[in-house]
């Protein structure tokens, strides 16, 4: 048993996962997680996924947010249901599930000669993402609370066909670290 | 009805109950922790093992946690035999078939046939020389003194179950997560289930469909006995289940064959807990099962809610006279 919490924990590297909203304190996350399904299974916009060893042994079989089959409107529901408390109460005002990030690789309106595209500006329920002088989105981080709405409607993957990447334009992404209230923080990684 | 029958009712209802939780928003969850929003069952162990990991006790956990120890204790380990997966599926993969219970089932029946008595006979009168009173008091409960060959074999309260429990909490203790969890036979039962539907549900292949059954099927038949050797589940529940009282299996003694001079030990030989109902010492690992009553071939065994000691020492007076 000691040994297999040594290698659970150090030998399989962890990756970080975007748990769902109240999950996000992830030392607390993993001590409390029971690996019930109570989250994923009550989720009624089924934006919870189960993690698998691919996101480490520690990781396996617990709640992870997937953008591409729904998104998140903070009905609670999962908090209420999660028997250890792993997930705690959560304001989606004061709080985020991650900030949703951009990739101007991908987005069709960063494109040279694309553009257009304005879903993800038109689609956010909290208004978090804005135009730049070109028209092209850009997200207003003390508004986002990573609700995943604009990853969930994100067209970039129908559009480019060639690539088979599954990954689409605008991500909201695990560990950018708490949310700062009124701040544009700056972002890590992904943006450029 | 055959208690093994609705044993198998209640198991096929959890399983029905997890199945419906993956198709519809219903978020009644596995047998790590089943309910309804916040009112819900959980793993004892589990709960314990979150105590430890996180130095917090989410009220919501303590008190689950509170009510399934009380639940233990006033019905001992019923989850083992109710709702555990684990032993069917073993049962299931096992394909050499154990024959000794048979054979001690026919040895039974071919005793009893030898003395001229039909199956559920009570008392033959005459033909076999009827115990002892001394020997008869010895079979009773609680007064055993005697130290039978049934007796002899008595389970400890102590074992190497409670040496896996206190490791993994250790572990748990030091690396701040439920290390039991990760491979719990019960969570890795449903978290195959839980893979192979996302598999075919939503073409989410995952090595996890491949490692979760090997993990598996290593604790079910590489550590063979993981029921009474191993498990720290179990161990939490006996540890709870020591003052259990009710639902203890009794053996009447006017019918049971060995009053009657027959060596019979079918009880015991299809007792998965390795117990002796003719013994109340280390009853309260029983599960509640009812094997032992389903295959008693003198239908001597039953599952009263409650049997006082005193009544059973007075029964055995009265027939003793
Ligand atoms: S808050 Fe509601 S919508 Fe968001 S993840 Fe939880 S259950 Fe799903
Ligand atoms: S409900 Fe809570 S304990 Fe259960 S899997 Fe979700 S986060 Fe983990
Ligand atoms: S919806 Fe996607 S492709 Fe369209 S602008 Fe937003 S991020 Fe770019
Ligand atoms: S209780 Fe039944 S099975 Fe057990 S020894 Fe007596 S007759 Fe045999
Ligand atoms: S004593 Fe009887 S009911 Fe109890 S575990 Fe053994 S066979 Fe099952």
């Amino acid at each position: 048993m000691l040994a297999l919490g040594g290698v659970a924990k150090y030998a399989f590297g962890d990756t970080p996962v975007l748990r769902p909203p109240g999950g996000q304190d992830e030392k607390h996350f993993i001590a409390t997680c029971i690996k019930c399904d109570r989250c994923r299974g009550v989720c009624p916009l089924n934006c919870i996924s189960v993690a698998n060893m691919n996101d480490g042994l520690l990781n396996a079989r617990t709640p992870k947010l997937d953008y591409h089959l729904g998104y998140c409107d903070f009905c609670d529901l999962c908090i209420q249901c999660c028997p250890t408390g792993a997930l705690k109460d959560f304001d989606p005002d004061k709080e985020w599930v991650a900030p949703a990030v951009i990739d101007r690789e991908l987005c069709i309106a960063y494109q040279p000669m694309g553009g257009g595209c304005m879903k993800c500006i038109d689609g956010c329920p909290y208004d978090a993402i804005t135009t730049d002088t070109q028209g092209r989105p850009v997200v207003e981080l003390d508004k986002c609370n990573g609700c995943g709405y604009c990853e969930y409607i994100c067209p970039s993957n129908s559009y480019r066909v060639f690539s088979g990447i599954r990954k689409r334009a605008i991500t909201v992404e695990a560990d950018r670290g708490p949310r700062i209230a009124g701040s544009q923080q700056a972002q890590a990684g992904g943006a450029s | 009805m055959k208690i093994s029958v609705a044993r198998k009712i209640t198991l096929t209802l959890v399983v029905v109950v997890v199945l419906v939780s993956f198709f519809v928003n219903v978020g009644t969850g596995t047998l790590s922790s089943m309910g309804w929003e916040a009112i819900a069952y959980i793993c004892p162990l589990g709960a314990l093992e979150t105590f430890l990991a996180s130095w917090t006790f989410v009220p919501r956990a303590l008190i689950a946690f509170i009510l399934v120890a009380v639940g233990v204790i006033v019905l001992g380990k019923v989850f083992c035999a109710w709702l555990c997966p684990v032993p069917p599926l073993r049962k299931f993969f096992t394909f050499k078939k154990d024959t000794s219970v048979d054979d001690a089932i026919a040895a039974s029946h071919k005793a009893l046939k030898a003395a001229g008595a039909t199956e559920g006979a009570i008392a033959i009168e005459g033909a076999i020389e009827p115990l002892s009173a001394e020997e008869q008091a010895s079979l009773v409960g609680g007064s055993c003194k005697s130290g039978c060959s049934s007796c002899a074999t008595q389970r400890k309260k102590l074992d190497s179950r409670h040496l896996v429990l206190g490791g993994a909490l250790l572990s748990t203790a030091i690396f701040g997560f439920p290390v039991f969890c990760i491979v719990c036979p019960v969570g890795l039962t449903f978290a195959s289930l839980l893979a192979l539907w996302r598999l075919v549900g939503f073409n989410e292949p995952s090595w996890a469909l491949l490692v979760f059954p090997v993990f598996l099927a290593l604790e079910l038949f590489v550590l063979r006995k993981w029921c009474i050797k191993f498990c720290p589940l179990g161990a939490v529940m006996s540890l709870l289940s020591i003052p259990n009282r009710l639902f203890r299996p009794h053996v009447d003694t006017k019918k049971c064959l060995r009053t009657q001079g027959i060596d019979c030990a079918v009880c015991v030989s299809v007792c998965e807990e390795e117990l002796d109902p003719h013994c109340m010492d280390g009853m309260h690992e029983c599960t509640k099962c009812g094997l032992c009553v389903d295959k008693c071939p003198a239908h001597a065994v039953t599952i009263p809610l409650y049997i006082a000691k005193k009544k059973q020492l007075e029964k055995t007076k009265t027939l003793a006279e």
